[in-house]
């Protein structure tokens, strides 16, 4: 009987025991350690109190660092090697953003479902999928192989970054591990240098995998060349590229004659393709300029950059200085790699927008036969090598997948995956074996010009533009990147693996790549508009902004005696120039005899505003669902097909009503009224007054900020609750591009001189943990327009900032 | 005093034992007290054996009580932010309550309690096995 007892009683201890030893139910955590407080997520509750140890003692330190940690978490380095720096930057950088580093680099390396499982419709798995097949992986892989081989410096200093971040996760329990590890139930890995490649191609992917080959071969054969052209044109309606228009190129004995185009640019029998290729995520862009001491206040140039990324939290950028002899550098760095990519120093600041350009095209491949180990090429057949990819899929058993490597590069889709009979290859320049870090490394040393200039020639994808101040009063603007030297619409559409003629052709050499230098301007700038006027000699395509640049001019233009304020206004600016440029003619379309109430109240509303994105009008969210159901009703029905299609974007809309009362693409298709211009207007300004009630335009939930909402989403997006919810001026198309989901995601001005001094903040905290009371330290004041005056110490004992704590890293053994 | 004791000493055993080992530890805090606490020394001094009830709730008491207050004080540094924020993240349920950290903190002491409480009960029984099975 007691025997009994004892094991009844041991059977239920022993079955409470396993249900709290292993996730049950809907749960991705074991209940037991996640709610146990010596170990669980109450470890990751911080009170923000926390000191870290005064002296650390690392193994594989050469020399001491020391370390200020001031009042907003920047890490300030202060070492004798720039390897001791990049130690400890790494070991710093993992003990706030640890969990965001891993997560980024596994979405990369295309390993989400080890994490998450196949997802509903096993959505992750095909984003991992997606990952390895456009090659990420791979081309990780011979980056960090070439980097190896051919710099030496630059692998040490990955090394050293990888070790520091290897020395943090050595010495912490698992009651440590940042939040996101204890609720997706996972171990922390060991980081590589081969990891900071593939975070370069996270880069690449984000910023450089904008491709409409496929929409774009679509709507050629739907819609024929002449409406194509009017839908899709090359250049927007009000140029205003980045290299002034009319800049002569001289003729030069080593520029490439453009390569014939082939007679037909089309591959036959698309059909069936139906996915949707990659895309840059729209909102995705970024505005940069200098201007230079003959129009500012100081007599010494002024910088500004703001980068408009994903807003997520943890932040993509990490605040931090890095300082050893000869070189103080103030910055952020990407989590994961140890350059500091848009900064300052004693002598030079720069800061970069996206490029912009289609550097992914896709070619037809037609296989030998079903063994598949052969392509069609010219009048023979070219072998293909295969790599196996093995997905660990939690909760099921490894999948594996058979991608084919041609000497374009991987088949992305075939039968597969995406489901085509007509397999598709990826020639992707982020394929391309760049060294990226090598010129962050060296914009950090750069004293002038010629520094930056040379810094820039190692940097591949994804291109981008480098704005560049120098104290010594230069400014400067280079378009960098590899580029494709290509026949006038390669591309742009589908290309034919097995035609010769449609491969890339060479490079563009890089001194020919577009910059400007101190200009007569007297600023220089850019916002993912055109690098360049069609006087350009060479071909090239891409996804270009047609709205910020040319507000971003007229503003500069306007300026003189530019002070750190005017800049920061500038980066505040919300007017939209295609308000400005179509609204009066839509309200002058308006037959005002069939008015009602809220007709008028809508109509004065419009009538008086500013054309200001500002989070407090009536009138932006007005005009912003006007123009949207605008766009909708002359777009949808064309462009909804059953192949994906392109809707032309808000510029070539806002030209086609300009200039046209009558246009084939107004008609609503099945109808049998005649739709022209002005029935469109008057039938969408209906539809908008219908939405009217109350008491507007006084109920204020009609106001633009409101409306919009703008989430700054955690970067696991299943953990809604650590996302955050502001309130902001702007929208996408003006210069403070901050909309629902993107924006400005790091401003930074700094004034250049004797000694430079820099503002900047961006909408996070320095301490990536969402139990830390700082996770989003800055997020008011960069939602309502505010900066931090940035500290750039002068030596490890300054105190004209203030100090949260002080550390010495010391070599161990 | 007897169920004080063995109040106190699981309470300190498994904080010791949580120093280094993970949560499953005051399990072996709750079976090794209970198993030493059991009847037997009870036996020669009061002469009776000790209710498993009596058992249970000591390691009940002592595990919820050394969650609890853990729990309870790094909530109270943190501000309940992230208590607030876990307990919308497990119910999906972003205002259900005004103090949402108090369901956490609670669930954290009852499943600690539970399994101490559990582990104890165990330990007694064991022990009243074993000194039955000689008798």
């Amino acid at each position: 009987m007691r025997w009994t007892n004892f094991l009844l009683s041991l059977l239920l201890t022993a079955g409470f025991l396993v249900l709290l030893l292993v996730p049950v139910g809907p749960a991705t955590f074991p209940l037991g350690s996640f709610l146990d407080p010596f170990q669980g997520f109450w470890q990751n509750a911080f009170s923000g109190e926390e000191k870290p140890d005064p002296v650390i003692p690392l193994s594989g330190l050469s020399g001491k660092v020391e370390v200020v940690i001031d009042e907003r978490d920047v890490p300030h380095i202060f070492a004798d090697k720039l390897t001791d720096a990049a130690y400890v930057q790494g070991y710093l950088t993992a003990k706030d953003r640890l969990w965001q580093m891993d997560f980024q680099i596994r979405a990369a390396a295309g390993r989400l479902s080890e994490l998450i499982g196949v997802g509903p419709d096993s959505a992750v798995l095909n984003l991992d999928r997606t990952a390895r097949r456009k090659g990420i992986p791979w081309a990780a892989e011979n980056t960090i192989r070439m980097i190896r081989e051919q710099d030496p410096e630059v692998y040490a200093l990955l090394e050293a970054y990888s070790n520091g971040i290897n020395a943090w996760i050595d010495q912490m329990s698992p009651a440590d591990w940042p939040l996101e590890f204890k609720i997706l139930h996972y171990r922390p890995e060991a980081w590589s240098p081969y990891k900071s490649a593939l975070l370069m191609k996270y880069m690449a992917d984000m910023l450089a995998a904008g491709a409409s080959d496929l929409e774009y071969s679509y709507a050629m054969e739907l819609f024929g060349r002449t409406y194509f052209d009017l839908l899709y044109p090359e250049y927007p309606y009000a140029p205003d590229p980045i290299v002034p228009a009319g800049t002569l190129w001289p003729a030069d004995s080593t520029m490439p004659a453009p390569p014939a185009a082939p007679a037909s640019y089309l591959p036959e029998g698309l059909a069936g393709v139906s996915q949707p290729f990659g895309r840059t995520p729209e909102g995705i862009g970024s505005n940069n300029w200098a201007v230079a001491g003959s129009k500012t206040a100081t007599g010494k140039p002024l910088l500004a950059n703001d980068p408009h990324l994903g807003l997520n939290l943890p932040s993509i950028w990490y605040e931090t200085q890095v300082v050893v002899p000869g070189m103080n550098c103030y910055g952020v760095t990407l989590p994961g790699a140890p350059g500091i990519v848009i900064g300052y120093n004693d002598s030079i600041a720069w800061g970069v927008t996206n490029g912009s350009q289609d550097v992914m095209d896709f070619y037809t491949i037609e296989y030998q036969d079903a063994t598949q180990k052969a392509y069609r090429y010219a009048d023979g057949w070219k072998q293909v090598e295969i790599r196996v990819d093995t997905y660990f899929v939690k909760g099921g058993a490894p999948m594996l997948d058979s991608v084919r490597y041609t000497d374009i590069g991987p088949v992305m889709y075939d039968q597969a995956f995406g489901d085509t009979d007509k397999p598709l290859a990826l020639r992707w320049m982020a394929h391309e074996s760049g060294n990226e870090i090598r010129t962050f490394l060296e914009l950090m040393r750069s004293r002038n010009y010629k520094d930056y200039e040379a810094a820039l020639t190692h940097f591949v994808c994804p291109a981008q533009n480098f704005v560049f101040a120098s104290a010594a009063g230069d400014i400067a603007l280079w378009q960098q990147g590899k580029n494709p030297l290509r026949w006038k619409e390669q591309g742009r559409f589908v290309l034919d693996g097995s035609n010769p003629a449609h491969r890339w052709q060479g490079f563009i050499p890089q001194p020919h790549n577009p910059h400007v230098v101190n200009p007569a301007q007297g600023f220089v700038g850019s916002a993912n508009q055109h690098p360049t006027g069609p006087e350009y000699p060479y071909y090239y395509t891409g996804g270009y902004d047609a709205s910020r640049g040319r507000r971003l001019f007229e503003l500069l233009r306007q300026t003189d005696s530019a002070t750190v304020e005017d800049m920061m206004a500038i980066q505040q600016d919300a007017l939209s120039t295609y308000a400005r440029d179509i609204l009066p003619l839509m309200l002058a379309e308006l037959d005002t005899t069939v008015f009602e109430d809220y007709s008028w109240s809508a109509y004065r509303a419009l009538k008086s505003w500013d054309y200001r994105y500002d989070r407090e009008k009536e009138a932006a969210t007005l005009f912003h669902f006007w123009w949207e159901s605008l766009m909708t009703a002359i777009w949808q029905d064309e462009c909804e097909q059953e192949v994906p299609i392109d809707w032309p974007s808000w510029a070539t809309t806002v030209r086609i009503l300009r200039d046209s009362t009558e246009f084939k693409f107004y008609q609503k298709t099945g109808s049998s009224v005649h739709y022209d211009r002005r029935r469109l207007v008057n039938e969408t300004f209906d539809k908008l007054v219908g939405q009217l009630s109350g008491d507007f335009p006084t109920q204020s939930d009609w106001n633009w900020g409101d409306r919009k909402g703008t989430h700054v989403r955690h970067l696991a997006r299943v953990l809604a609750p650590f996302n955050r919810m502001v309130v902001t001026d702007g929208v996408r198309h003006v210069l403070n591009a901050t909309d629902r989901t993107h924006g400005p995601s790091w401003r930074m001005v700094v004034s250049l001189g004797d000694k430079p001094t820099g503002y900047g903040i961006y909408p996070g905290g320095q301490v990536g943990h969402p139990g830390h009371p700082r996770y989003d330290a800055f997020l008011d004041k960069w939602s309502v327009g505010e900066y931090y005056q940035l500290w750039r110490m002068t030596s490890a004992g300054d105190r004209t900032g203030t100090v949260r704590a002080a550390m010495t890293f010391q070599p161990s053994t | 005093m007897r169920f004080l004791l063995r109040f106190l000493l699981i309470l300190a055993l498994a904080f010791l034992l949580q120093q280094w080992l993970p949560f499953w530890s005051v399990a072996i805090a709750g079976f090794t007290v209970g198993l030493l606490l059991s009847q037997k020394r009870r036996r020669r001094l009061y002469g009776k054996n000790t209710p498993p009830a009596r058992a249970f709730l000591a390691g009940l008491l002592a595990i919820a009580v050394l969650w609890g207050v853990k729990a309870f004080l790094i909530d109270q540094a943190n501000g309940h932010q992230l208590s607030t924020d876990v307990f919308t993240l497990i119910f999906q349920s972003p205002d259900a309550l005004p103090s949402p950290h108090w369901v956490m903190i609670g669930l954290s002491s009852l499943l600690g309690g539970l399994l101490g409480g559990l582990s104890a009960w165990s330990g007694n029984q064991l022990g009243e096995a074993v000194q039955g099975g000689r008798s």
